[in-house]
């Protein structure tokens, strides 16, 4: 398995193609985002099953849609959004929303703190999401790509495009947002 | 009530006291089964390819077969009258098919041709000169606050935030 992708001009000139080099560049893609995907997708979707059955359909909507995609974005941008969707949609078949009925938490507290005492890791994990999940794409991109996946300015730049003191604002207004709606969750107890 | 004051209190962020828990995801066999199952079915899916319509014989033929029907029925129906070459004037354009070839052409448009023309175009500022800077000034403010109606200050904060601007601009604002 590769872990570093080929350069995407390459990749997408592949692709476009309709031999043998398109499945090359499939290939490419899940050697070098399946797991990065799992991680994400998981976090979304409830258990192991469905994250599987959402990053199966993700991938088949890539070759699917692969002539679709022009290079306007970042590869994975595209495939994030993709990803996104999925995770959507299987939650609509499932009819549970995105935020709830966390199985494992995503996070939990460095150290007991009087402000926590009554909530559990399931609950703030799952007001994280809610809050998350009201943020507009960019900020939500940027917030994750950062906070979970603790990459470097430069790095998320790469996948969303703009600057970095762009993406640092983008980061900055997706943190007061959810710390409002945290503070809020918090207060209502 | 102690509670809620320490929260709000608080100088650091919720999110720094949180810890992020690691994802467990599955061993290397999983991931290897999921790219062979998924190969497997793009294999027995493949994607339709896509056909130029120029390639499709069909698709010229219906165009064509169309076309001679339309013909035939315009050419032959005795209540269709016949077309006349009707003389076009000026006046059989609209305004703003008139602006819209200035705007690609004005390059060639001498700026004393256009100004001759201004006085038939009517405008909220083609009598400027018998109002006041005034009467100007509430014709653009109300023109802005339709232009804004129904949206909220927050979408309008919300759309800068995706704009890429500069963050000292945004943290200033």
């Amino acid at each position: 398995m590769i872990q570093k992708l080929p350069d995407e001009h390459i990749v997408l000139d592949y692709l476009h193609r309709e031999d043998n080099y398109a499945q090359q560049a499939m290939s490419w893609i899940v050697d070098a985002y399946a797991k990065r995907l799992y991680t994400t997708i998981r976090r979304w979707a409830k258990n192991h099953e469905l994250t599987n059955d959402i990053l199966q359909e993700t991938f088949l909507k890539i070759w699917k849609n692969r002539t679709q995609f022009q290079g306007n974005s970042s590869l994975y941008s595209w495939i994030f959004r993709i990803a996104y969707n999925e995770s959507l949609q299987a939650m609509k078949k499932e009819k549970k929303h995105l935020t709830i009925e966390i199985d494992s938490p995503i996070v939990s507290f460095h150290h007991h703190s009087e402000h926590f005492g009554k909530i559990s890791a399931e609950e703030i994990s799952s007001w994280l999401m809610e809050a998350i999940d009201q943020l507009p794409e960019k900020q939500r991109l940027v917030f994750e790509m950062k906070y979970f996946e603790d990459l470097k300015y430069e790095e998320i730049a790469t996948v969303t495009g703009g600057s970095t003191g762009g993406l640092k604002a983008n980061y900055f207004h997706a943190v007061n947002k959810i710390e409002t709606f945290l503070k809020s969750k918090l207060n209502h107890l | 009530m102690g509670n809620q004051r320490d929260v709000n209190n608080t100088e650091q962020h919720i999110i720094d006291q949180l810890k992020v828990e690691k994802t467990v995801i599955p061993d290397d066999v999983y991931f290897q089964n999921l790219k062979t199952t998924l190969f497997e079915q793009i294999a027995e899916k493949p994607t339709p390819k896509l056909v130029p319509l120029y390639k499709r014989w069909y698709s010229w033929t219906a165009i064509a077969a169309g076309i001679a029907l339309l013909l035939t029925v315009v050419l032959w129906s005795p209540n269709v009258p016949q077309q006349t070459h009707p003389e076009l004037d000026f006046s059989s354009l609209r305004k703003s098919e008139i602006l819209d070839y200035l705007h690609e052409n004005i390059d060639d448009v001498e700026t004393d041709q256009l100004a001759e023309q201004l006085h038939e175009i009517p405008s909220p500022f083609s009598n400027v000169a018998t109002q006041t800077i005034d009467d100007v000034a509430s014709i653009l403010d109300s023109d802005v606050d339709d232009l804004f109606e129904g949206i909220q200050k927050d979408e309008i904060l919300e759309y800068l935030e995706d704009q890429d601007l500069d963050e000292d601009l945004l943290l200033g604002s």
